[in-house]
């Protein structure tokens, strides 16, 4: 029904300290995509290496460090670091650059910082273009994880998509973020779907492994269905057991 | 009803000097007058307008603006208050207005509320000490001040409640509660003893009250209900309006005329 992402800069722990050995490990678990997040400190050629040798896909990466882009300052520096991450992400085979949106600034309304935002966004679409590549802009959530963010509610998200207005960019909806910010996935998935390039899911709260938490997992497969979302869905969660595989037996039985 | 006229934007089509908006005011019937920063003010001037024409500023805020969550900034803020003390005292105020100051990354909402209530409770002793009442404002962080920590009535009225000092209570602004989605009969239920002061504007748009869909009758109703008997601010924007027709839509909506 659904295919599983794994991310594993959170999962996966268990198979070793590499990305290498993760990727190992997923890819021996059935899983054929997975997530990571900076690039620092990575090296492209082995990580290149080891999915080719297990038939893995990076399905994303994540453009760091999060530059605030209500500020313009900021923007050339941050066209200089998604310049980076989309090549690092052409030379892995990855077609999804996840752009978050920094913090909001003292005393500038939301309005004006999203249109910066969006000024910053459309200004790396050529990029993401030149790899054949997917900008993804996720809203995280700022009562639990990120206080301060810009990118709190969905709709922010989909306001700077709406204003880029290019196919080029696309909604990351991540399901937890969503839910732990008050939302309601039934209400804001349907308003949304046309724009979402891809879905990531925890459980809230907690962000633990789909099960551990209060989200009912049946009737959100359900949604996901009925709003007619094809994509794989990322599992990005904190795993409560101490074996990532054991951890997403629940989600991956309802996905089958 | 007292009302009082936020000065910042009321009357200012009328006027650029913010002394001529107090004439105004008092013209138009108003029972106080607010404003926002003190420091680009002509202090003396206004309290010769507040004299003459007998109106009560019903606030301001204290300035600079500094944060009451990052430590880094604890003394300025305490210093702002302190600063904000006697431009209080000579126009006759006795309430002085505060925000929260930003949320801070990788620090988390316990510690956020922990350190505002330090400073709150540190602040409210040197206010009441100086018979100043601190209004702690709540701001909208949908719309107008994304990153703002204090967006929640609620959390405001458990800072108010746990600082415990007369030097500290919440001024509730019904725009900033509606934006974010307060039920205010909810958020208010037998809490009013810790509200001080009323600001209002419609939503959307922060225009004057009519303009938007705030039900105003079901605010006056809850604010007797309530038993609210302060002063209400009218701090809306004009938008499209003249100043002489926002005061009219307000009255209107308010059931005043």
């Amino acid at each position: 029904m659904f295919e599983i992402s794994a991310n594993i800069e959170y999962m996966f722990t268990d198979a070793g300290a590499s990305l290498e050995q993760r990727i190992e490990a997923a890819a021996h678990a059935g899983i054929g995509k997975v997530e990571m997040f900076a690039i620092d400190n990575r090296d492209p050629q082995s990580l290149a290496a080891a999915l080719k040798d297990h038939d893995v896909v990076m399905w994303t990466v994540l453009n760091d460090p999060r530059t605030i882009l209500a500020d313009r300052s900021n923007h050339k520096q941050f066209v200089e670091n998604f310049k980076r991450t989309s090549d690092f992400a052409a030379e892995i085979g990855c077609p999804n650059v996840v752009c978050g949106s920094g913090t909001g600034l003292p005393f500038i309304p939301r309005a004006a910082s999203l249109d910066a935002a969006a000024e910053a966004i459309a200004s790396v679409v050529k990029i993401a273009e030149e790899h054949d590549q997917t900008v993804l802009l996720e809203a995280v959530n700022a009562r639990v994880d990120h206080p301060g963010v810009l990118f709190s509610a969905t709709s922010d998200a989909w306001s700077v998509a709406q204003q880029v207005d290019s196919p080029r960019v696309k909604i990351l909806y991540d399901l937890y973020h969503s839910v732990a910010e008050g939302e309601s996935p039934t209400e804001v998935l349907p308003q949304i779907i046309e724009r979402v390039g891809h879905l990531q899911i925890a459980d809230y709260p907690g962000r633990g492994e789909p099960g551990s938490g209060e989200i009912l997992w049946p009737e959100m497969l359900s949604l996901l269905q009925r709003v007619g979302y094809r994509g794989a869905i990322g599992v990005e969660c904190h795993p409560r057991a101490a074996a990532t595989i054991s951890a997403l037996e629940y989600i991956r039985i309802l996905c089958r | 009803m007292k009302l009082s006229a936020c000065i910042e934007w009321l009357f200012a089509d009328e006027e650029q000097d913010i002394t001529q908006r107090i004439y105004r005011a008092a013209d138009a019937g108003f029972y106080g007058v607010e404003f926002h920063l003190w420091r680009d003010k002509p202090i003396e001037r206004i309290r010769r307008a507040l004299d003459e024409t007998g109106l009560v500023l019903t606030s301001f805020c204290v300035d600079p603006r500094r944060s009451i969550v990052d430590p880094n900034e604890r003394d300025a803020f305490l210093e702002a208050l302190r600063d904000s003390i006697e431009p209080a005292h000579q126009l006759g105020c006795q309430q002085m207005i505060i925000a929260s100051g930003f949320l801070m990354e990788a620090v988390s909402a316990e510690e956020h509320y922990e350190r505002a209530l330090a400073s709150l409770t540190e602040a409210a002793a040197m206010s009441s000490d100086n018979g100043i009442t601190l209004l702690l404002e709540p701001l909208n962080t949908r719309v107008d001040h994304p990153g703002m920590y204090l967006d929640s009535v609620a959390t405001g009225l458990d800072l108010v409640d746990a600082v415990n000092s007369p030097g500290l209570k919440l001024v509730y602004d019904a725009y900033h509660s509606s934006v974010m989605g307060d039920d205010f009969t909810v958020v208010l239920a037998g809490r009013m003893g810790s509200v001080a002061h009323i600001q209002i504007a419609d939503m959307p748009g922060r225009g004057a009250p009519g303009t938007g869909a705030i039900d105003w009758q079901a605010v006056l109703a809850m604010l007797d209900a309530q038993g609210y008997s302060g002063a209400i601010g009218l701090e809306f924007k004009l938008n499209e309006l003249t100043s002489q027709d926002a005061v009219r839509a307000t009255r209107r909506a308010l059931g005043l005329s």
